[in-house]
């Protein structure tokens, strides 16, 4: 036994020093060679006839090598290693070969990796809190009312204060429940003032997460008693923009909305929570008034599943507890209850557009994949003269597999390295479709997990596209492949067959693809035409957000928005300048229950027929927007503070609930939860649609208030938005109008300066990514699909060069020899297209949620897909054809 | 019966070799080969190219040892011999071939019949 461990040892060690091993072999096979030589003289032979029989009783110096090589080192990892040696020959010798190859690979699988790292980040990656899966949101769920007007219809929103109150306090399926709703915030004091999104919240909140500051501490119950001081907890990131990374912060106070606070604590940058743009966390210390509103849907309600209990059996306990609700309160009839875990709702409305990505970037693997077994086949039948040679000098069939297979892993190689290099370049892009309230480590980047799956493509590749030349090798016969005497030899019928197959395919794959960026091409223009009902041109929106403590009263808010109006007007090349608390797009928010006068209360089963959208405006807002007025007046001096209270609504809301009438004069209020109305507010004029939430959604009923007339005083219904219609480009007023607004208040900031353009570009940017990635998949496989139909005619034509010579011979003309090669090339690519189109009238419908006013089989788009194709592979028959046109008669025969 | 010649069974040429360097004490590859045919009255079909590979691997299991020598006629040769442990081994085999040979000749000379 001994003996055989010491001769693997020996056969290992024997692979660093072939180089002695093989010369004294040499040595003594000379020897060896040179004695028999002699003996055989000896024996009476001639020199020549003695040599000739010492050769063969030996049995040839080179072949008593290699069997020497055999028996002293490791057979199997010397001949791979030759393999690679050798495909490395053999690429570098096929330069361009080797390059279409990699380039090809690169491309997919660069693709394909970027894609991959964007799911990976996003939908795979766990959320960076202890027991992420643990953490749910807790929901009105208003199925059963028929959905709640949010952005659109939506099944579930947001608590009350009054639900999360009885949540907390009858179920059991929790450890512990928190709630908290975004604010903004002014920074004073140090430096320019600043606006800061932030979140007011129930002191637990840390806790549920399970957070840990990195500095102090996180907020802790005693917060929110009656006489605690006012604390903050900041971010990372403000502790280090705002106040240089002081380590003394911490105990200190800074002035927020005007009052002191005293810094408790820093928590890490990548504590993001709900969303990137949160940098601070107060108390919230909910007043029994806020506690007691039961319509109020704005409350996020988080928790944490107690470790025994099932995402199941906590949604079960929550609907138990909202049929109590229903029973008791009128207004939560009709309401149930819901349960969705934090991950799947920060991720959940990006699954869609990820799952069609992948599918896009996969279709371009396939088509990449059909290109490459293509080339390599084509290559392969080119090579079989060589193959056959190595064959009859004694390479196995199973080495020669081993030699292709080899080939193609080297390639492999270098394009997987290629096409994680690519898929690095794109992560930045990629990042743009990253969901806003994921933490910083969501955003695509290189990881194991993404080596690993650019590792595995590329192995099926290598199996997939190289398996193929593989097995033909294998069935290679051997007296053919010598006889035919060129490389151009007889083909195998069959291999044309699949060679066309594949294109076939190709085709086929790229029609479905080029469909679909098609619709998308078509859906993003339609937006971008859409009439927004408003001019967007030329705007500039800056923000100025009033903090409570100093602009408490409805007048002082007036005095500031006249007199900031009156100096931005001033200013020259301004047209027109306005004050509202959103301007479209900014809020996809702010709706209220109303209720006419006259009429029943609202029957909650109906009460979605009585939500509008609210905004709060100056006078000149319509105007300086460029909104057209249907009926009445605008908002002029008549609606000031005090003055009878009014409304405009627009058109939808017109003939929603005053169908084929006038409703200027009429009045409406609204529930508060607590009162069933406020003060009636009569309409005094009808104003166009606007779409204010989404460029892509029809226009919603709105309802506008003057601002200075309050109908409830939160801070979120002040104007805070400063409009201003320009004559030139708006960005270049941007520094005048910040110093017309600390003319009047040098304490405010100005924030967020910027153009309606840009905040278009910000609201199409996803729908601009997707349609980007799918046109670059588009393209990317039309091109892998002339590049695959121009092979095929290329390499037909080369294997029928000799035919052709014969038939032009004989007096076939040029035009016919053309006609014929462009005849096969459009027949092949007719095929695709058919069955592309059928595929993609199968598969398009998946794109259905992502079209806008196109058809997921819009005709125009399926017309102009197959006419692109037919003259892309026109084209790319069209050289192969010359090819052949110009075959000479006289040297084709010749070679024959 | 110079006709058709033996094939020499998987692995038997080592013994051949090991037996033979017992016998001559140290060789080279060429006297090796020489010297099993004339043994064998010429009736073994040597390639004669297969000794090294047998004596290689022979080597790497430490039953023999090699050294360069002079030969005779003053040609630099590579010399065999039999190690202590290859004595054992020769042995070890000796007795495993005889057993095989009296089981295949018992297990032939049952089914003579049979078989015609």
């Amino acid at each position: 036994m001994s003996g055989h461990i010491r001769e693997l040892c020996e056969r290992f060690l024997s692979l660093f020093r072939h180089h002695k091993l093989d010369s004294d072999l040499s040595e003594e096979l000379a020897t060896h060679v040179e004695m028999a030589v002699e003996d055989n003289i000896r024996a009476g032979m001639n020199p020549e006839e003695a040599r000739r029989q010492a050769m063969i009783r030996l049995g040839g110096v080179e072949a008593s090598k290699e069997l020497h090589r055999d028996a002293r080192g490791l057979p199997l990892i010397e001949s791979f290693a030759q393999d690679i040696h050798y495909a490395f020959r053999t690429l570098r010798h096929s330069f361009g070969f080797t390059m279409v190859t990699v380039v090809i690979l690169a491309l997919s699988i660069g693709a394909n990796s970027a894609i991959f790292s964007l799911v990976s980040a996003v939908l795979l990656r766990p959320l960076p809190f202890p027991e992420p899966d643990r953490l749910v949101l807790l929901w009105d769920d208003f199925s059963a009312r028929g959905g709640f007007v949010a952005p659109g219809v939506v099944e579930r929103a947001e608590g009350t204060l009054a639900d999360y109150v009885a949540w907390k306090e009858r179920s059991r399926s929790f450890a512990d429940m928190a709630a908290f709703t975004t604010n903004t915030y002014t920074l004073t004091g140090s430096g320019e003032p600043e606006k800061l999104e932030g979140i007011r919240t129930t002191a637990n909140l840390f806790e549920v997460l399970g957070m840990q500051p990195l500095l102090g501490r996180t907020l802790v119950p005693s917060d929110e008693g009656p006489d605690a001081i006012p604390v903050v907890v900041i971010n990372e990131r403000l502790w280090h923009t705002r106040f240089g990374g002081d380590p003394g912060l911490v105990g200190r106070t800074i002035r927020l909305n005007g009052l002191a606070h005293t810094v408790a604590g820093v928590v890490p940058a990548d504590f993001q929570f709900p969303n990137k743009n949160a940098v601070l966390w107060v108390p919230a210390r909910f007043t029994s008034e806020e506690l007691a509103q039961r319509t109020n849907y704005i409350f996020d309600v988080l928790a944490r599943l107690k470790p025994d209990i099932t995402l199941g059996q906590a949604r079960a306990e929550m609907v138990t507890i909202a049929r109590q609700l229903q029973r008791e309160y009128p207004s939560n009839q009709g309401i149930s209850a819901t349960v969705t875990q934090l991950h799947e709702h920060l991720t959940h409305y990006v699954k869609p557009a990820m799952s069609i990505l992948l599918g896009a970037v996969g279709l371009v693997l396939l088509i990449a994949s059909a290109n490459l077994a293509n080339l390599l086949l084509a290559r392969c039948s080119s090579r079989r003269k060589e193959l056959a040679v190595r064959q009859a000098l004694g390479a196995g069939r199973g080495r020669l597999i081993r030699q292709l297979l080899t080939e193609s892993a080297v390639l492999s190689i270098f394009g997987a390295i290629g096409g994680l290099a690519l898929a690095s370049v794109t992560f930045r892009y990629l990042g743009r479709l990253v969901p806003n309230g994921l933490p910083q480590g969501a955003s695509p980047h290189l990881d194991v997990r993404v080596i690993l799956f650019s590792i595995t493509v590329t192995a099926l590749m290598v199996l997939g596209f190289g398996a193929g030349p593989a097995l033909a090798a294998a069935r290679l016969d051997l007296d053919a492949a010598l006889k035919a005497g060129t490389n151009r030899g007889t083909t195998a019928s069959g291999g044309q067959r699949v060679r066309n197959g594949l294109v076939v395919a190709e085709v086929t794959l790229t029609v479905v693809l080029l469909v679909a960026a098609g619709l998308l091409l078509r859906s993003y223009a339609k937006v971008l035409a859409a009439d927004p009902g408003f001019n967007p041109r030329q705007l500039l929106i800056a923000e100025t957000v009033l903090p409570p403590s100093k602009y408490g009263t409805a007048e002082s808010r007036s005095t500031f928005y006249r007199r900031v109006l009156d100096r931005v007007l001033a200013l020259p090349g301004v047209s027109a300048a306005a004050y509202v608390n959103y301007p479209p797009l900014m809020f996809k928010g702010g709706r209220m229950f109303f209720r006419i006068e006259g009429r029943p209360m609202p029957r909650p089963e109906d009460s979605n027929r009585y939500i509008a959208s609210d905004r709060v405006v100056s006078p000149g807002y319509f105007s300086a927007l460029g909104v057209p007025l249907r009926r009445g007046r605008y908002f002029d001096e008549r609606d000031g503070v005090g003055a009878p209270s009014a409304i405009i609504i627009n058109e939808k809301m017109a003939a929603m609930h005053w169908p084929g009438e006038d409703p200027v004069g009429r009045r409406f209020g609204f529930p508060t939860g607590v009162s069933d109305s406020t003060p009636w507010f009569t309409i005094v004029g009808v104003v166009a649609d606007m779409r204010q939430m989404d460029l892509d959604r029809p226009a919603e009923p709105e309802m506008y208030f003057s601002m200075d007339q309050v109908v409830l005083n939160f801070p979120f219904l002040w104007p805070q938005h400063l409009v201003v219609r320009t004559k030139g480009d708006p960005l270049a007023l941007s520094a005048s109008v910040r110093r017309a607004v600390w003319d009047v208040d040098p304490d405010e900031p100005v924030s967020s300066i910027r153009s309606m353009d840009q905040i278009f570009d910000a609201e199409l940017l996803n729908r601009n990514t997707q349609m980007t990635l799918f046109g670059a998949f588009a393209a990317l496989a039309l091109v892998l699909a002339s590049v695959g139909l121009y092979g095929v005619l290329s390499y037909t034509v080369a294997q029928r060069t000799s035919e052709i010579g014969v038939r032009m011979a004989l007096g076939a003309q040029r035009v016919n020899v053309v006609g014929e090669v462009l005849r096969k090339g459009l027949l092949l690519a007719v095929l695709g297209v058919l069955l592309g189109l059928g595929g993609a009238f199968a598969l398009t419908r998946l794109l259905t949620s992502f079209l806008f006013s196109v058809q997921p089989t819009d005709p125009e788009t399926f017309a102009a897909v197959s006419g692109l194709l037919l003259l892309v592979a026109t084209a790319a028959s069209f050289v192969p054809a010359l090819r052949a046109a110009n075959v000479d008669p006289v040297s084709a025969l010749r070679s024959e | 019966m110079t006709e058709t010649k033996l094939d020499l069974l998987q692995g038997t040429l080592d013994l051949l070799v090991l037996q033979t360097l017992a016998s001559m004490g140290s060789l080279h590859g060429y006297g090796l080969a020489r010297r099993i045919e004339q043994v064998s009255g010429n009736e073994v079909l040597l390639n004669q190219g297969t000794i090294y590979a047998s004596l290689v691997r022979l080597q790497q299991r430490g039953w023999i040892s090699a050294a360069w020598g002079t030969s005779d006629n003053n040609r630099r040769a590579k010399y065999y011999s039999l190690t202590r442990a290859g004595r054992k081994q020769l042995a070890v085999e000796t007795a495993n071939w005889q057993r095989l040979s009296t089981v295949i000749g018992r297990v032939l000379s049952a089914s003579d019949g049979v078989v015609k």
